[in-house]
């Protein structure tokens, strides 16, 4: 007998009932190395470093704070708020602003990352990415506003606000190269 | 279970909220600090210098791709380039003897007249590490600090005139405030009568302003705004900006002027420090020199963080 088409394509993957499968395999995955989360944590803030180009700089996407959201979902027992506001003073550091604001925006995010986490891991895709979006939003608010108390610097543009959310669309990618130590640990153990 | 999560029956140390209220409030006072009492200098090189090699590291793709730009350089374009390098130097050699019979000159008159002899001013030449990276703050960093001699709110210049001043100096690496940051002060004279006065940075893409000038000033579009030497942070006589717009309005008391940055603000990567000469307050002995030094940096420059 034939099988209906469309419950048969979508059968092996997507299942519309209750499922019995994790809802997110990669709670499956072995813990992530402290070694291996340190080695991203810098990277991120290696390619932060890069110079680029006047034209180019506005459009720099938030890699640090894409990595420390990853590591705060995926590695709360290493990564957590104390790192966020860790990270956030070099980042102040680096980019020559007052110290404290990117410290408290990622302290923010930190938090924001942790607090979520479990409800997160379950959203599909697209979810995380909103919620992902949302977040680092925030976050440029925080500093934006941080700004304007602390001295009437010029509003630079739109450009500010839609960086966060091009940062957002890479969280897939984020996540396929962050998983890399996990997936290796998995192969060798099976 | 979220892997990496431990069992709930072990303590994990302070809630995660107690944690964010913590970190949150100790940001918030960083801010506080940093930005009304400007008290962490310390804690900012700290970091400047564990992020150091960082920098260095991530400079090498840029420099790579330069290197490789200029190997494939054909030779045409180097004999150009070379050719008008040359012009230039016999154009610039000519003007530097010049300004040599000048200084003597003007260092004998001077003995004449008995006036206090100018103190000659040490130099670095230095490289830009950084254009603006932040989109709010106009702040470059360059290759040398603390080791290399440079010294707090020295002037900073490119071949056509000061781009900005030093505002942060970690031990190798500075930083950079841009005359256009928002609300940065350069004591300026119009070159042309020698009328002091001092310009305002407005934030990047906005022209500068020219203040306090009252509506009788003869001042004209497109008059040359020198460094007037005041304050004894930068030398005199460097070209500033050029004035672009003179907006006549009788109702106020002063005349609203703006003017755009002679030097190609942040953009070119070489760069001249010249080191500023602090005033030494006549009433500290000699053996607080130091001490007064540093005091009257605070006052003297003017130029307090916008950010």
């Amino acid at each position: 007998m034939k099988p209906p088409a469309t419950p048969s394509r979508s059968l092996p993957l997507r299942f519309s009932g209750p499922s019995l499968q994790p809802i997110n395999p990669n709670l499956l995955l072995p813990p992530p190395q402290l070694w291996f989360i340190t080695v991203t944590l810098l990277t991120a803030l290696l390619i932060d470093l890069f110079p680029l180009s006047e034209a180019l700089t506005p459009w720099r996407p938030e890699i640090v704070a894409l990595t420390l959201l990853y590591w705060c979902t995926w590695a709360p027992r290493f990564i957590g708020v104390s790192t966020g506001f860790l990270l956030g003073l070099v980042m102040d550091v680096a980019n020559g602003s007052a110290l404290g604001q990117h410290a408290f925006a990622y302290t923010l995010l930190a938090f924001g990352a942790d607090y979520f986490r479990r409800r997160v891991v379950s959203f599909p895709m697209w979810q995380q990415i909103v919620f992902v979006a949302l977040l680092l939003e925030l976050c440029a608010l925080v500093v934006f506003l941080a700004r304007m108390m602390s001295g009437g610097t010029l509003f630079s543009g739109a450009v500010y606000f839609i960086v966060p959310l091009l940062t957002a669309l890479l969280w897939p990618l984020m996540q396929f190269l962050l998983q890399w130590q996990q997936r290796r640990t998995a192969l060798a153990e099976r | 279970m979220i892997p990496g999560d431990p069992p709930p029956y072990l303590y994990r140390g302070p809630s995660i909220l107690a944690r964010f209220v913590f970190f949150a409030l100790l940001s918030l006072l960083l801010l506080l600090i940093d930005t009304r009492y400007q008290h962490l200098e310390k804690l900012r090189a700290g970091i400047a210098v564990a992020l150091y090699p960082l920098q260095q590291l991530a400079r090498w793709p840029r420099i790579a791709v330069q290197e490789t730009g200029v190997y494939f350089t054909s030779k045409k374009t180097l004999e150009k380039q070379n050719t008008a390098l040359s012009w230039l130097l016999l154009d610039q050699g000519h003007t530097a003897q010049e300004a040599q019979t000048v200084q003597q000159e003007n260092t004998r008159l001077r003995e004449l007249l008995q006036l206090k002899e100018q103190t000659p001013r040490n130099s670095h030449a230095v490289e830009m590490l950084y254009d603006t990276r932040d989109p709010f703050v106009q702040k470059i960093t360059i290759d040398k600090g603390q080791t290399q001699g440079i010294k707090e709110s020295s002037a900073v210049l490119d071949p056509y005139g000061v781009i900005g001043q030093v505002t942060h100096v970690s031990p190798f690496t500075s930083e950079v405030t841009l005359l256009v940051e928002k609300n940065h002060t350069t004591p300026v004279q119009v070159e042309r009568t020698g009328m002091r006065s001092v310009l305002y940075g407005m934030g990047a893409g906005v022209p500068m302003e020219l203040r306090f000038v009252s509506p009788a000033a003869d001042v004209r579009i497109g008059d040359r705004l020198v460094t007037s030497g005041l304050a004894s942070v930068y030398p005199p006589g460097l070209a500033v900006a050029t004035v672009t717009a003179i907006d006549n309005d009788t109702e106020q008391s002063f005349v609203h002027i703006t003017a755009t940055p002679t030097a190609g603000v942040a953009s070119s990567r070489y760069l001249l420090v010249v080191d500023a000469l602090v005033p030494m307050p006549t009433l500290s002995p000699p053996t607080e020199k130091g001490k007064g030094e540093s005091k009257s940096k605070g006052r003297s420059s003017g130029n307090r963080r916008a950010s």
